[in-house]
């Protein structure tokens, strides 16, 4: 049994009752000194650019077609697998073996549009010697670099573009059924890859197409699909009569994008079809001769719409970021158009910061990008460089355009 | 056993202090009268533990009879205009060791400075920015405060004559944060300073003045720096408290892992702290005592930090008490000590209107057991003007010590 003692009794009443009696209460003022607590400023504009770059299409998911907003589209290009998806794996060559015989074959393609039209989406087989015969940064102005396309296609099939509309899933499939001759031009053209090991089918409309159509890309996780249905004979008797789905594997389209005019050159002008981008470059002295506990608060880069393609439901999103390097050529850049000899890769391709990456939508006219983050990263030496890029974000459809001014960096910063 | 880690307890927490208007300048109040039973008598050196000791005078120890373990708790409430604050703290451990009533040694911590203080705009105010109107409010609050360690010796000379020494080292550390609520936002700005130094005292006490046959007890007590106080200030970088648990995270604004390194600066000989006090005791009927101390205390230190809430610091003061103490007779049913005292005080303070401080204090002392244990309580009433900003303020103390008496060294009769 434990025996408390008088005087551990005694220390024991004293804690409980620092325990108990414990506590802080606020002595209130009229007021604290206030000068400097809350203050703003400007940050001007020093420089500006309007430059282009290489535009990527690849990454879209959808694939389009018709004429849209000023912007043609040529066609799109869609690889398939080599292998079929099923177990075992079944080559394209294999179904061209004596013990083979192919039935039927259909391509499929899925769409989310509704389309009423008399234009035809034309399906090609690509005839090129090489393996690959595309990548990621094939597009309008790069074509020169890649095989010719139309000249080197043999047309597999043609499709009305009458009456397409979803169903209750939200997508209505397009098909190319081969049977007979345009069965035996799909194994001859598109088979044989020992032949023409591409693999690449050529999609396109016929030119009647004036609206903008679209199809789902290998990004959409619906792109298009090849089933084959074939019989297998071993001493002429069937042993096998299945099919196997070969997959899209890797696509893009193939636009001209709207024109860059002069008068993009005196705004902010942002399209990602033609890689079309601007980079700001503030006067940010002041952030160097401000006390180091300051801390930046509402900071807004203010974007107001100049002019634009954009329909009354259209969203346009901008994205500014941080540059890794400074900007040491202020002139109209491209690296499609060579004008000045002292240009290099560099001034047309900037590489982001991606600390300071972010994205606002325009609404009311306006777009107000909060930049808080990339001031006191500048502050802090995070940031060495005091450019900003602004751009077209990738989920925008690649023939918007817009022409933005720019207002100066109202900033408001703080000292508790 | 269970005492040992009480005590261990309160020592551990013997660097919290009280809030009061005072912490707001320099490096925030002195603490004064940290044990009980000096706080009824408002003076250190005069006896008010036994009828010949005081607690913080080592040149009175070797008159205790057994070594003694003492703890004390402070609460605190201060009014100021309309709003009361009220605190409580422990605020000191000792151990006094005496030796054959010739000498003694003690080993004590208790607080130094205090630094805890809380001040509120009481009013929003406003900025227009970007055409809106922003309200914001601010709160300035420092924490914490150095505490002083102490090795002290006491001698007795010979039967009229003692002298003591005390070796004192201040450590710890004091917190500052400022905060602007904006935009149902908390920004803070937070800093750190670490304190060290060293400081003497030197106590001298005599009875070689008599009247009517009595002798009237004199008392002096140097504090000399020995290096000064140096502080080391971190100063920290602001930033938005945006999950709001006053403290930088990788979830605030700047993130922790972008922020700017602490800045550190370290400041030499910001406190030089010389005191000088004299006092007089004399017992003009059996156990009954009265008594007088004056305390003059200057701070020559540099004062270049300067990160005080008020901008300005306390260089000098000035005190003077006087003060009326009954004795209990040891080993006898008369246990009780009786104490009070008037006092003024006198802050001087830089670039700043000075501040007075006119009191009383009370207190009562608990004999108990054969080793003449005690509880006492200490009560302490005063009222300031002269205060930054606010003028006026009214002090309540409380404070209860408790003293356990025993026997050390005492060779064990051996069976």
């Amino acid at each position: 049994m434990i025996r408390i003692t008088l005087k551990s009794r005694i220390l024991l009443t004293l804690l409980l009752f620092f325990i108990l009696s414990c506590s802080e209460e606020t002595i209130l003022y009229n007021e604290i000194e206030k000068e400097g607590t809350v203050q703003s400023t400007t940050l001007p504009e020093k420089n500006n650019k309007i430059f282009q770059t290489f535009p990527n299409n690849s990454s879209n998911s959808k694939l389009f077609f018709g004429n849209e907003k000023g912007s043609d589209n040529l066609f799109s290009l869609v690889e398939m697998t080599l292998f079929s998806g099923n177990i075992p794996p079944t080559n394209l060559v294999d179904l061209l073996a004596d013990s083979i015989k192919v039935d039927s074959a259909i391509v499929f393609f899925e769409t989310a549009d509704s389309l009423i039209s008399t234009s035809n989406l034309s399906l090609y087989s690509i005839l090129g010697n090489e393996a690959s015969v595309f990548s990621d940064s094939t597009n309008f102005y790069t074509l020169q670099d890649f095989l010719d396309f139309e000249s080197n296609s043999f047309l597999l099939g043609e499709i009305p573009l009458s009456s397409i509309t979803p169903d209750t899933t939200g997508y209505d499939t397009l098909k190319f059924a081969f049977k007979d001759q345009s069965l035996n031009d799909l194994k001859k053209y598109f088979f044989d890859t020992e032949t023409y090991p591409a693999r690449t089918f050529m999609l396109k409309s016929a030119n009647s197409l004036d609206k903008l159509f679209t199809i789902e890309s290998v990004e959409s996780t619906r792109g298009a699909k090849m089933r084959v249905w074939y019989k297998s004979y071993i001493n002429e008797q069937t042993v096998l009569d299945t099919f196997v789905t070969f997959f899209a594997q890797k696509d893009v389209s193939i636009f001209n994008p709207p024109a860059i005019d002069d008068d993009d050159l005196s705004y902010v002008s942002l399209n990602s079809g033609s890689g079309l981008r601007s980079i700001v470059e503030f006067d940010l002295s002041v952030i160097d001769s401000i006390s180091r506990n300051k801390l930046f608060k509402n900071s807004n880069l203010v974007l107001n719409l100049e002019s634009s393609n954009l329909t009354e439901n259209d969203e346009f999103y901008v994205v500014v970021s941080a540059l890794r390097d400074s900007v040491n050529n202020w002139n109209f850049t491209s690296p499609f158009v060579s004008s000045d000899s002292d240009e290099t890769a560099s001034d047309f391709n900037y590489i982001l910061d991606s600390r300071f990456i972010i994205s606002r939508k325009i609404e009311n006219n306006e777009v107000r990008i909060p930049i808080q983050s990339f001031l006191q990263g500048y502050k802090n030496g995070l940031f060495q460089h005091d450019e900003l890029i602004i751009y077209s974000a990738p989920v925008n459809s690649p023939f918007d355009k817009v022409r933005l001014n720019l207002n100066a960096i109202e900033v408001l910063y703080v000292e508790p | 056993m269970w005492s040992r880690k009480i005590i261990l307890f309160f020592l551990l927490f013997s660097t919290s202090f009280s809030q009061n208007s005072i912490s707001g300048y320099g490096y925030g109040s002195l603490v004064y009268n940290t044990d009980a039973s000096s706080l009824g008598v408002y003076n250190k050196l005069m006896p008010s533990f036994k009828s010949n000791v005081s607690l913080s005078n080592p040149s009175s120890w070797h008159n205790l009879l057994f070594t003694y373990l003492s703890t004390s708790v402070n609460f605190q409430s201060s009014e100021i205009q309309s709003s009361t604050s009220r605190n409580f703290s422990l605020s000191s451990g000792k151990i006094i060791v005496p030796w054959k009533q010739q000498m003694s040694f003690g080993i004590s911590i208790e607080p130094y400075l205090s630094r805890q203080i809380v001040i509120n705009d009481s009013t929003l105010s406003s900025f227009t920015f970007d055409d809106q109107e922003l309200l914001y409010k601010r709160m300035n609050k420092s924490s914490g405060g150095p505490s002083i360690g102490q090795l002290s010796f006491g001698y007795k000379l010979n039967d009229v004559d003692s002298i003591g020494s005390s070796f004192n080292v201040v450590f710890g550390s004091s917190r500052a944060s400022r905060t602007l609520n904006l935009d149902n936002d908390n920004h803070l700005l937070q800093s750190r300073d670490y304190f060290s130094g060293t400081m003497i005292d030197l106590f001298y006490s005599t009875k070689r003045i008599e009247i009517k046959e009595k002798p009237i007890s004199l008392f002096l007590a140097f504090r000399i720096p020995i290096g000064g106080i140096d502080i080391e200030n971190d100063s920290y970088q602001a930033f938005i408290d945006v999950n709001e648990n006053d403290f930088h995270d990788v979830n605030d604004f700047p993130d922790v892992g972008q922020a700017l390194l602490p800045l550190t600066q370290k400041y030499g000989d910001e406190l030089q702290i010389n005191s000088f006090t004299i006092g007089a005791d004399y017992e003009f009927s059996l156990r009954k005592h009265i008594q007088i101390e004056f305390l003059n205390w200057k701070d020559s230190g540099n004062h270049n930090l300067n990160n005080s809430l008020f901008g300005s610091y306390i260089d000098i003061r000035k005190k003077l008490s006087v003060s009326y103490v009954k004795f209990a007779q040891p080993f006898s049913r008369d246990i009780y000590n009786f104490k009070g005292s008037v006092f003024i005080q006198n802050y001087g303070v830089k670039n700043l209107e000075n501040i007075n401080e006119a009191g009383l204090g009370l207190g009562v002392g608990i004999n108990f057991g054969i080793t003449g244990n005690q509880m006492d309580f200490g009560y302490k009433f005063s009222k300031r003007s002269g205060l930054h900003l606010i003028d006026k303020e009214t002090l309540h103390m409380f404070n209860i010590g408790l003293s356990i008496g025993d026997l050390w060294f005492v060779k064990r009769r051996e069976i």
